[in-house]
């Protein structure tokens, strides 16, 4: 028993010494299929390095980071104030890397002819002042407002750039991630909701809106010029260095960048 | 061999009892930072949530009266469901299709709830939307509709238990005094069984309050105080599992989360110690008896 005991004891201590090789990133699940796509390709090139790569928030993937239980925290929003705090009370200096963009785009259902909106009029219609699609040249019936859960990326774009200050009405449906959101607009010819522009192909029964004339395009969410667009991170503990800094460098080479468009999202400058 | 045996058993026996002990405190210890942002009043009777705002309000008075709502709903369903499945299994079925109806229920109950979710959410919720032209299909009936399919196979397998096990004296005395077998049902099983019934009743609600996956896909997730069962809601346990993973820990926010938690534990708990006391009450009357 006791052998036993022993022998487990010194294999979980000799697992441990092979993770100097091994890169820990946790975070967002919106940056998520960019890092594992990185990491995929990023272990074919370099067999010896073995990174595992988790999605569970940007809230848990920072407090991971501030733990030391990862190398890298993705995060699709801005550090917060109490977590800059926390990681500076802990001796951290926490590095936020831009790896891509995320452009964030409104929908309506398919059969729904509004194509255009301004960002007065989406807020309006967010917070309960415009409540039928007639109010904004539609058909007369009443609007069913689709937004995210008030702690996701997305949601924080949103609130920030359209919201600005303003509430959500409480009887707005609210979904747990881009898919649900397409799912509900898609099911449903009242309804209008927003998700990121990886998904806007994703379903034929949904149609973009244009934000006063502009519709979510690459150059305009990288230039900065596209209204709902925002960057994604990933954060490291102090400027990135030995294996982390090559798998950051790979993410930001042309072949990383080339991923980022493969999985949706706005690489941060012009690949072919 | 047998004192090695006896040990483990012991062990684990107190490990589990002290990992509850520790949810609790864990609960509790990451709730309590909450009342130095909002004080116990704003937490349990604000009427907004919006814990991400600028003031942020934590009122969880909506995702309560929604729970309810949802709840009651679905024992409603769910009960007379339930009472009318045990019934035709014991009483009506032919034996095959008894043993047929008993291995399905015991299959339907394992059918995980997040499947039933998306039967909700992409063919429940349209036909309300297109054919009885509701605003939205993502709502407290769709929810409750849902959770009753999920729930139904517990009671009714309990159900079916206590009826078959009923007293043979007290139904053999029954037909000796000339009643039938419809009569010994309504006048003598289901009055007897009173206590079990109602000590179901309990647990599945603890069961229905618990469920998570099902209400956030289909419920709606409105945090208002719906005026009728064809509105959104929003209840506790789909708020803490939609906000939870992108929450920044140590925030407000966190905090009002673990108090949901907290709070939906206490609920259970009692939901659960109710049902418990029913049933042991019953059964030392079975034993007088």
């Amino acid at each position: 028993m006791k052998k036993i005991l022993f022998a487990l004891l010194v294999s979980m201590f000799a697992f441990s010494a092979f993770a100097s090789t091994k890169i820990v990133i946790v975070g967002s699940t919106t940056v998520l299929p960019i890092a594992q796509q990185w990491a995929q390709t990023y272990m074919q090139l370099n067999p010896n390095v073995n990174v595992s790569v988790v999605g569970n928030g940007s809230g848990n993937g920072i407090k991971a980071l501030l733990d030391g239980l990862a190398d890298i925290a993705d995060s699709s929003r801005w550090m917060s104030d109490t977590e800059i705090k926390s990681a500076i009370s802990k001796g951290f200096f926490p590095f936020p890397i831009v790896v891509a963009y995320d452009a964030i785009a409104p929908i309506v259902n398919a059969n729904n002819p509004v194509r255009n909106l301004s960002l007065d009029q989406l807020q309006q219609i967010y917070d309960g002042k415009i409540t039928n699609w007639s109010q904004v040249g539609g058909f007369d019936m009443p609007i069913v407002v689709v937004t995210r859960d008030n702690s996701s990326g997305t949601f924080e774009v949103w609130a920030e750039k359209v919201m600005r200050g303003a509430l959500v009405k409480p009887g707005a449906l609210t979904v747990a991630s881009n898919a649900e959101v397409i799912r509900s607009v898609a099911g449903n010819k009242r309804a209008i909701g927003y998700v990121g522009l990886g998904y806007l192909e994703s379903s034929s029964d949904i149609s973009e809106v244009a934000i006063s004339g502009m519709k979510a395009n690459i150059e305009a969410a990288r230039s900065g010029t596209y209204p709902l667009a925002r960057p994604l991170f990933m954060i490291t503990n102090g400027v990135p260095s030995g294996t982390i800094a090559q798998f950051i460098d790979f993410g930001l080479s042309p072949v990383g960048q080339k991923i980022v468009s493969e999985v949706g999202f706005v690489p941060i400058y012009e690949v072919k | 061999m047998k004192n090695i045996i006896d040990r483990i058993i012991f062990v684990s026996g107190w490990v589990s009892i002290a990992i509850i002990v520790a949810i609790t405190f864990f609960l509790f210890y990451n709730w309590i930072p909450l009342f130095k942002t909002a004080s116990p009043i704003e937490f349990f009777f604000g009427t907004l949530w919006y814990p991400t705002a600028i003031p942020p309000f934590y009122g969880i008075l909506p995702l309560l009266d929604a729970t309810v709502w949802i709840s009651f709903l679905t024992i409603l369903i769910t009960f007379p469901s339930a009472f009318v499945l045990a019934i035709f299994i014991t009483h009506v079925a032919p034996k095959r299709l008894r043993y047929f109806l008993k291995i399905f229920l015991e299959i339907f109950s394992s059918v995980p709830s997040v499947i039933l979710g998306l039967i909700g959410l992409s063919i429940v919720a349209p036909y309300f939307q297109s054919v009885l032209n509701m605003d939205t299909g993502q709502n407290i009936l769709n929810a409750a509709l849902m959770l009753s399919l999920i729930t139904i196979p517990m009671p009714t397998s309990m159900m079916e238990d206590f009826i078959s096990a009923f007293s043979p004296e007290q139904k053999e005395g029954a037909q000796a005094l000339g009643a039938n077998e419809f009569e010994t049902l309504t006048k003598v099983i289901i009055p007897g069984l009173k206590g079990p019934f109602a000590s179901i009743a309990m647990l599945s609600l603890g069961r229905i309050f618990g469920e998570t996956m099902i209400v956030l896909m289909v419920a709606g997730n409105a945090a208002i105080f719906p005026t009728n069962i064809f509105q959104p809601a929003r209840v506790l346990s789909s708020t803490i599992a939609a906000e939870m993973g992108e929450t920044p820990v140590d925030t407000p926010h966190f905090y009002a989360l673990f108090g949901i938690g907290a709070v939906l534990f206490v609920m259970t708990f009692l939901i659960n110690i109710i049902g418990e006391v029913i049933r042991i009450r019953y059964e030392r009357q079975m034993m007088k008896g």
